[in-house]
């Protein structure tokens, strides 16, 4: 269900740019230890119902795990587009050469990127649906593969993209998501994978 | 697996005609009462909203309701002054407001479970008490905070039945002296807003009214953000 992950850029992958060259920000570091860090207190502070599994507060530590799926929806329906948009909405250009103003704009694409997908997500995963359901859905999901695209030119899309583009369709065909999604699967998966086993298959 | 999903679904489909024997349908009820208290999770908590709102589950308010007026306590002055106002609004019977009600610091309705803001545990508290609800139909979802949940009996022809209420205070939308320009304005699909800590007057809602559970961080001093978990598209005030 979730066809696309935080952009993020590590600190390894920063790079100096030459003066001369043209300005390419995709380098730049976007989030960095500090940003995660006021993402993780921001985690720690919302307040939510008891039944709703939130991200981990450690979110992007190695000790925070692998997210599960439930996880990764509450995070991208809230916690991180509302971090994006605190920690990126006081950003002022500090520079005279530019480079301030390119980073901002960036960011200010993918925070529009993020809420494009919460927002899409929002439709796909609702109780009912209708064909207002579908094209909303529709128009935000392709929206933000548009905006993936343009931020990212290099970066192929994945199967799960192209997936993606089908559930707008599917939601008329077979009503809301709830009916026919994995997540039961996914469930009975997890119970499974607790089993002890010997890890040799066809015998007790 | 598949057959055991497939099979999972058709035991409840039976359980859910006229067809199912009452034996069967006396043991589907003991099992929902044994998995009632376990809201964990996401998936769980859709099951059974889902299940509530599809299959229009007999709330304890449309039978008799069998009350021990002894547990009563009495309204705080504000709670009871809000609901005479909400009386003389809603019925022009001229019923009287109980002064005594039975109170609730928990309450579920239509599988979703509330409580007042004072309920539960430090590190609990308010997780079930900050609410989005439609003031009047057609209207947009706004955000409120629920200070008492109560149950006073209201007769309809013979009987007496059980009518909850719902004592809130909503958040108050920002102003232009709260000097804050809420960035989420633009995003409309995205349906969180900034508020104002401060709270307006008290009122008082029923159950009827449309409900559901909020997300809320604190924005800055005296000013939250808080998005609805709607799930079924409700339009949230702008």
């Amino acid at each position: 269900m979730f066809v696309g992950a935080l952009p993020t850029i590590d600190e390894e992958s920063a790079v100096d740019n030459d003066a001369n060259s043209p300005i390419d920000c995709g380098h730049y570091r976007l989030i960095g230890k500090k940003e995660l860090e006021q993402i993780q207190q921001d985690i720690s502070n919302t307040i939510r119902p008891r039944w709703q599994s939130g991200p981990p507060k450690q979110l992007g530590t190695k000790g925070c795990g692998k997210l599960k799926a439930d996880q990764w929806r509450s995070s991208m329906e809230f916690d991180i587009p509302v971090s994006l948009v605190k920690l990126w909405s006081e950003a002022k250009s500090t520079g005279s050469d530019g480079i301030d103003d390119k980073i901002n704009e960036r960011k200010f694409q993918i925070r529009e990127s993020t809420i494009l997908l919460t927002t899409a997500l929002h439709w796909a995963t609702s109780y009912g649906t209708s064909p207002e359901h579908a094209a909303e859905y529709m128009e935000n999901m392709q929206a933000y593969l548009s905006s993936l695209r343009a931020l990212f030119p290099h970066t192929d899309l994945r199967t799960s993209h192209h997936n993606a583009l089908f559930i707008g369709e599917m939601l008329l065909r077979f009503g809301p998501i709830h009916g026919w999604w994995m997540f039961p699967f996914e469930r009975i998966i997890g119970l499974l994978q607790q089993i002890n086993t010997n890890s040799k298959m066809g015998t007790a | 697996m598949l057959k055991s999903f497939c099979a999972a679904a058709n035991l409840r489909a039976l359980v859910q005609s006229d067809r199912c024997p009452d034996a069967i349908r006396t043991c589907a009820h003991l099992l929902d009462e044994c998995y009632s208290q376990d809201q964990r999770g996401t998936l769980m908590n859709e099951l059974r909203t889902l299940d509530s709102n599809l299959n229009g589950h007999l709330s304890k308010q449309e039978g008799a309701w069998d009350y021990d007026r002894n547990k009563f306590e009495r309204l705080e002055p504000i709670i009871h002054e809000g609901l005479v106002k909400f009386f003389n609004s809603q019925y022009a019977d001229g019923r009287i407001a109980d002064t005594h009600a039975l109170l609730h610091k928990e309450y579920e309705i239509r599988g979703l479970k509330i409580a007042e803001m004072n309920a539960g545990a430090k590190n609990t508290m308010g997780r079930h008490s900050t609410i989005f609800f439609q003031p009047k139909t057609n209207t947009e979802l706004v955000p409120a905070v629920i200070r008492k949940i109560f149950s006073i009996p209201q007769k309809h022809g013979d009987i007496e039945r059980q009518a909850v209420f719902l004592a809130i205070h909503r958040y108050r939308p920002l102003s232009a002296s709260d000097g804050v320009e809420d960035p989420f304005v633009q995003y409309v699909g995205f349906g969180a807003r900034l508020w104002s800590e401060d709270l307006g007057p008290l009122e008082i809602i029923t159950p009827s009214q449309k409900i559901c559970h909020a997300v809320s961080r604190r924005w800055q001093e005296g000013i939250y953000v808080l998005q609805a978990i709607d799930r079924v598209g409700y339009k949230v005030c702008v």
